[in-house]
């Protein structure tokens, strides 16, 4: 069952965007906290569809994913075409980071 | 919030910083409860999420559309109420152009575990799987 589901994004250009295209976290919480759980939030996200992304970005990954494992992770996360370059490098940018991320479709963690 | 069948065309958001403070909590627009929501032709220039849907926000179309300078588009933050059912569910986004946003987009949740109180503390939501509902 899921919670966060059927989204599709597509058509997407990056103009000099500071971080990663994608960015998924679990980690929200009370600014005082201390400790943390990023694997414990029962939020299960899945079936997103990112498809044709064009542009330039400053950071390392396209998709910087990290998925809560009490959650059971997410799964049905997408990429389909992508083309991203490194600002002002002109290298591409098409590695994915990943943490609980189930049957990736499209790409590699 | 609480809003369903909303068509909203050719609106310009902007929500900046002309001191060195950055511009917090200026988040274009947040949609929460809320269903059917079309939005087109939207510039926002701000500092946090562009366009941020929230809690129990269901088809919502958001197309040829800019968001410049701030979060970039957001699903979430959500389940920052312990033991709520909520959910966000089909959403297309489209023909959007990011410039010189942190991120495209940007997905997050809280914590499950409660660390004080909202709005600034929470934690602890839950989505449908608890809930038995469907």
């Amino acid at each position: 069952m899921t919670d966060i589901k059927n989204v599709t994004i597509q058509d997407i250009t990056l103009t000099e965007v500071r971080s990663f295209a994608v960015n998924i976290g679990q980690c929200t919480a009370y600014d005082g906290a201390s400790d943390k759980d990023c694997n414990s939030s029962l939020f299960h996200i899945g079936n997103i569809t990112f498809d044709n992304f064009t542009g330039d970005l400053a950071g390392k990954y396209v998709g910087n994913m990290q998925c809560s494992e009490d959650a059971g992770g997410c799964d049905g996360i997408e990429f389909g075409d992508i083309d991203l370059t490194k600002t002002s490098a002109d290298t591409a940018v098409d590695d994915y980071k990943c943490s609980n991320v189930v049957d990736p479709i499209g790409f590699e963690c | 919030m609480h809003s369903s069948n909303v068509l909203m065309e050719d609106i310009y958001v902007n929500s900046t910083s002309h001191s060195g403070n950055p511009a917090r909590n200026t988040d274009g627009l947040d949609t929460l409860f809320s269903d059917n929501i079309t939005l087109r032709r939207w510039l926002v220039d701000n500092g946090d999420d562009g366009i941020s849907l929230k809690a129990n926000s269901t088809n919502v179309v958001l197309e040829d559309s800019v968001l410049r300078r701030g979060q970039g588009f957001a699903l979430g933050s959500i389940g920052q109420y312990k033991g709520a059912f909520e959910t966000i569910e089909n959403v297309t986004v489209r023909n959007v152009s990011m410039i010189n946003t942190n991120f495209a987009v940007n997905i997050k949740t809280w914590t499950g575990d409660q660390v004080n109180y909202p709005p600034n503390g929470g934690g602890g939501g839950l989505g449908c799987k608890l809930a038995g509902i469907w």
